[in-house]
Parts: C-alpha cells; structure tokens; sequence
C-alpha cells in the first residue's frame, strides 16, 4: 500500500460483525475441491496460525504470523517427502504452485488427504471450542499404537470409545479417539514404558 | 481453487481454466498470465493491486516500474 495510506484508520472504518460472518460463512461452506474435515474450515484454519506464528524466529525477529510470510518461499514449500505427493509448490509445474502439494492417491483430498501420517481427532467434538480435549485425555487409559500409515500414536485399551468420534466426512462412520505423544505431554502424562521424550510439540 | 488449470499447447504455455464443478472452461491464457496467480511473491503483489479502490496504486507503481526498467540502461541519466 502506498504511503498515504494508514492501517489503523482502515481497520477502524470496517464493520467487524460483517466480516465475521463474513468468515464464519466462509469456515462453514464446505467446498467439493477440498471438504472440509467435519464440515468446518475451523480447525484447519487454528493449525495453519499456529504453524504461521511457528515461523517467529528469536534471534532477529523474523518470520512469525505478522507479516504472513508462510506464504512464501522457501517457508511455503517446507515438507517431508511422502509417496503419491507431487513436488512441492514452489518446484512443481507452473498450474499446480501456490496450491500446496499434489496428491495423486485416490481422490487426492477428504478422506484420501495425505499430511504426518498421524491420524484421529483427540476430540470428541472437534468442531467445537470446549474441555472436551482433557474429558478425552483424562478418560481413558491409552496404550501406544500405530496410525494406518505406521505412525506412533496412542488409542483406548481394550477398544474402548471405538464409536465415540464422527468421521471427518461422513458422519455416520464412528471412530476411537486418539492422542499423540505431543497431545499426552500437553496434558503432563509421563511417556509411556520404553518411549523417548518428544523432542518438540 | 474453484478453476482447474491444464496446459493444452505441446510446448506447455498455454493454458485453460475450467471449472472444478462444472467442467466448463472459464479462462484461457499462458504462462506469463499464471505466473502471477503462481508464484508467492507475484500473487501477494497481485492481489494487493486487484483490490477494490488501489486502481491509481496499481498504475503509479506501474509506470513507476516502467520507468525504472526503461531508463535501467541510461547511465547518462544518473
């Protein structure tokens, strides 16, 4: 923007209850080329914030969610290598960059969505800002497992709460809730016998 | 996300975009066109740009950038 212009008059002339619903219609307004998990854009939008802050760096202040430079290279391309996921977005071919990482398996997105390889909700109510993180945690005794794509993770003993979460997309399909080492740590759970420390969250 | 873009000329420049749920093409261009909707530095120039009320912005900084370019190899102007 130009010189003239003055950012906090800006924000003071906008109707803050338009924009949002403004964004709350666009959080619920599932679209078919990426649906949303549990119908909300919520959650997604609270894990992109936390990695944008993430890019804070202490020693001079640079990066952080501020100036939202997760939008640009090299930050925007910063990624594990995974099968059937196309180059990332700043090597891949001019049509696919700026949209994240291709992926060729099945659909490519909702429940064929490839990330970590962690997979569950270690909510029963995802969509919904409440303590249901720590009714989760605290009741049930967990025991270590492995995610579908073979990554460490924790679910109830004895298949307990296998029909306590909706599926991210079709809600008639229940799951078990999970936890990963990060989430037991947020909740001061010691490690289990025989596992490291995580090293971060 | 809503418009779907596939290279259609052999050499890879030229472009359309259909739409995701109807399959109808909406645009067509190359990849001089795209690479502003592409690439992060570009799009993020872009869209501030596009934005309603910055049409005198985005011509200032235009022939600002023209000139700048143009008179790049004028040392006898320094």
């Amino acid at each position: 923007m130009g010189e003239a212009f003055n950012y906090a008059e800006a924000f003071e002339s906008l109707d803050l209850a338009s924009v949002k619903a403004d964004i709350v219609d666009l959080m619920t307004t599932s679209q078919d080329w990426w649906p949303a998990d549990y119908g909300h854009y919520g959650p997604l939008f609270i894990r992109m914030a936390w990695h944008s802050a993430g890019t804070y760096r202490t020693g001079d202040g640079r990066g952080g969610a501020g100036s939202g430079t997760q939008r640009f290279a090299p930050l925007n391309s910063w990624a594990g290598d995974a099968a059937h996921v196309g180059p990332e977005p700043e090597g891949a071919p001019i049509e696919q960059q700026g949209l994240g990482w291709k992926n060729s398996f099945g659909t490519g997105k909702g429940g064929d969505t490839i990330t970590s390889g962690i997979e569950g909700a270690w909510t029963l109510t995802p969509t919904t800002w409440d303590n249901s993180f720590f009714d989760t945690l605290f009741g049930y005794e967990w025991k270590p497992t492995k995610s579908p794509a073979g990554a460490h993770q924790w679910a109830p003993k004895a298949g307990a709460g296998s029909d306590a979460v909706p599926d991210a997309h079709d809600p008639a399909e229940m799951h078990a809730p999970m936890m990963t080492t990060a989430g037991r740590r947020t909740g001061s759970i010691p490690n289990g016998p025989g596992r490291s420390p995580p090293t971060s969250l | 996300m809503g418009t779907e873009w596939k290279p259609i000329s052999d050499a890879g420049d030229v472009f359309e975009g259909r739409d995701r749920a109807t399959g109808d093409v909406k645009w067509t261009g190359t990849h001089v066109d795209l690479i502003f909707g592409s690439n992060s530095q570009l799009r993020a120039l872009a869209e501030v740009h596009a934005c309603d009320g910055n049409e005198a912005a985005f011509v200032n900084d235009f022939v600002a950038a023209w000139a700048k370019v143009m008179d790049a190899d004028r040392f006898d102007l320094a």
